[in-house]
């Protein structure tokens, strides 16, 4: 899956071989994937695994140490500035001026993409009324609860109607029916020209990903659709319910492994069919219910992934 | 089943903020129940509040386990950094006043479960996240408590680690101890029998996993897509349809009250012309996720 490959023409970024180093700590190397123009792209990995840094080197803002990157065409070492005004990037932070009011961060970051002047009004206009930020345009963003942050961070991100969205773990601390409007925003946004790439070590975000960059310790380990992963390295798992569910649990966890959700146990299909659970079951005195098959979780597929990285090692 | 912890009305208060509003709610014996709430929601006062640490403005709390029956674990790391991981746990028996013997046994077992064996050796302060957790989870176990309150037990842990603190509370679970955890993560509240929505010192919900909605006839049906989704995904930011539509990796998912709510719907987003629609619509089951979106 590594190796080098010839930058994919027309992709929104094209990476091969990418290295970033930080003394003797190796932050990003050998980063070898592409990102599609129009899809939503995701890099899932856990804290520390390279996600960040490798954001700030799609964007130009960190120079990397070895390797090729494309970003909508350009290099972003040697056109770092030309390329940061076709780019819209929101980080965790949301990096606004807390002493300044929402207006005036949206006319400043205007002002930062090189909007036109005669642009400039119409264009905040415009974003105020789709984040709903009439209420608070005049107030100090350091006065706003993070939900009005974020949504004022997005609007700068997207005056200049960005060919590339960059988002670095923007739905931290969401709840769900706010993050599921989000994705279903990120994805009426992304398409045609407009391109999303994103970040999360949230796993079951994944799914609204069109493909995922996987990280872990640096590498790009996986690159593909989130059902590609789940086939490749998810193993199919058999809900058990049985009573009294905590002998059941018990009773599997000893032998196959297991995890308990509510009462239901969930095993790895992997290590046990269906005839023998039921044989342990009844072994241990249990009454069994029913088992369900469920098709692998993305947590369970990027847990095996990981061990199956850690093992082969280098 | 035996009720161990009461709350009838409580309110607190931090200087002139309100942490909590008028929280009722009782916990009994074999429960396992999430506190789901996002930062700032008021979980970790109710936490407290319920493990006697501190007193309530107005309201009452009612504990009815004495505190040698009680195991908590806090968000932050609050055992002794320059003691080592064998010896915390010493240390915390001795407060508790575990003879020697039972001591030294509650903890090679401990060690054992939480995976630290190897580590009992090993100052505290120089654990890795994972490994302070578990340290934690191990020290609220020690004195086999009938009830454990857990506070955003996972936070900053890897996923692998994660798992394995997971394990061990269901096993803790399974022995008979009754267990409350704090989370930001629904997808950790799946764990849990029972779920409670804490919103701005609020208590907005308390469901039995999805019993509850699926009593109220929701059900959810999964639809396949064509391989290019873009216009669907246009089409659905487009109808504004909140969370009770969204899209996986393995199709499009709606919550709806019956199945020609999901055909109809289905066929809203997809357009008349998807003949995949009435075939290709299967009944799945609701996550917690979902049933907090419809709630």
């Amino acid at each position: 899956m590594q190796g080098h490959r010839e930058p994919v023409a027309d992709a929104a970024v094209s990476a091969c071989g990418a290295e970033k180093r930080f003394g003797r700590l190796c932050a990003v190397q050998d980063a070898t994937f592409t990102v599609q123009r129009g899809e939503v792209f995701g890099f899932l990995g856990p804290n520390g695994a390279g996600k960040t840094t490798m954001l700030r080197l799609l964007l130009g803002l960190l120079a990397r140490d070895g390797g090729r990157l494309r970003v909508l065409g350009c290099d972003p070492q040697v056109e770092g500035g030309a390329l940061r005004r076709r780019v819209g990037y929101v980080t965790q932070l949301h990096s606004l001026y807390t002493d300044l009011t929402v207006e005036e961060n949206l006319a400043f970051f205007a002002a930062a993409y090189g909007l036109q002047k005669a642009e400039v009004g119409r264009r905040i206009a415009e974003e105020v009324a789709r984040f709903r930020l009439e209420g608070v345009s005049r107030e100090l963003v350091g006065r706003q609860p993070t939900g009005v942050r974020r949504r004022v961070a997005l609007a700068a991100a997207l005056l200049h109607r960005p060919e590339l969205l960059i988002l670095d773990e923007p739905t931290s601390g969401m709840d769900p029916t706010v993050r599921r409007e989000f994705w279903t925003f990120l994805g009426g946004l992304a398409g045609g020209s407009t391109t999303v790439i994103v970040t999360t070590h949230h796993l079951e975000e994944v799914e609204s990903c069109d493909r995922l960059g996987l990280m872990l310790d640096g590498r790009v380990r996986f690159e593909g659709t989130p059902s590609a992963l789940r086939q490749q390295f998810g193993a199919p798992v058999l809900v058990v319910q049985a009573t009294p569910w905590a002998e059941a649990f018990l009773a599997l966890k000893a032998s196959y492994g297991g995890a308990l959700f509510g009462q239901c146990i969930h095993v790895d299909g992997g290590r046990a069919g269906e005839a023998e659970i039921r044989a342990t079951l009844e072994g241990a005195g249990c009454c069994v219910g029913q088992i369900d098959h469920r098709a692998p979780a993305i947590e369970d597929a990027f847990l095996r992934a990981a061990e199956h990285f850690a093992r082969s090692g280098g | 089943m035996e009720l161990l912890v009461g709350m009838e009305e409580v309110r607190v208060r931090f200087g002139g903020r309100e942490a909590l509003r008028g929280v009722s709610l009782g916990v009994h014996a074999g429960e396992l129940v999430a506190v789901v709430g996002s930062d700032g929601a008021g979980k970790t006062t109710l936490l407290r509040a319920m493990a006697g640490l501190l007193r309530p403005g107005s309201g009452r709390v009612v504990l009815r386990v004495g505190k040698e029956h009680l195991g908590y674990s806090g968000t932050e790391f609050d055992l002794y950094g320059d003691l080592t991981v064998g010896e915390n746990l010493a240390f915390l028996a001795a407060v508790r006043g575990m003879e020697r013997r039972s001591m030294v046994a509650a903890r090679d077992r401990l060690l054992a479960l939480v995976g630290l064996t190897e580590a009992r050796g090993r100052l505290a302060a120089k654990l890795s996240g994972g490994m302070k957790k578990k340290l934690g989870l191990a020290g609220a176990l020690m004195h086999e408590p009938r009830l454990l309150l857990l506070d955003e037990p996972t936070v900053g842990v890897d996923p692998a680690s994660r798992r394995e603190l997971w394990d061990v509370v269901a096993q803790a679970h399974a022995w008979g101890t009754a267990v409350v955890f704090t989370t930001t993560y629904l997808d950790e509240a799946e764990r849990a029998g029972r779920m409670l929505d804490l919103q701005a010192g609020v208590l907005r919900g308390d469901y039995r996993a999805a019993e509850e909605v699926r009593e109220q006839g929701w059900s959810a049906w999964r639809v396949c897509l064509p391989a290019a989704r873009g216009p669907v995904r246009a089409r659905l930011h487009q109808l504004g349809l909140g969370g009770t539509v969204y899209l996986t990796s393995e199709g499009m998912t709606l919550l709806v009250l019956d199945r020609t709510e999901a055909e109809e719907t289905a066929r809203r987003i997809l357009g008349p012309e998807e003949t995949a629609v009435g075939r290709g619509l299967e009944p799945i089951p609701l996550t917690l996720e979902d049933v907090f979106v419809i709630s």
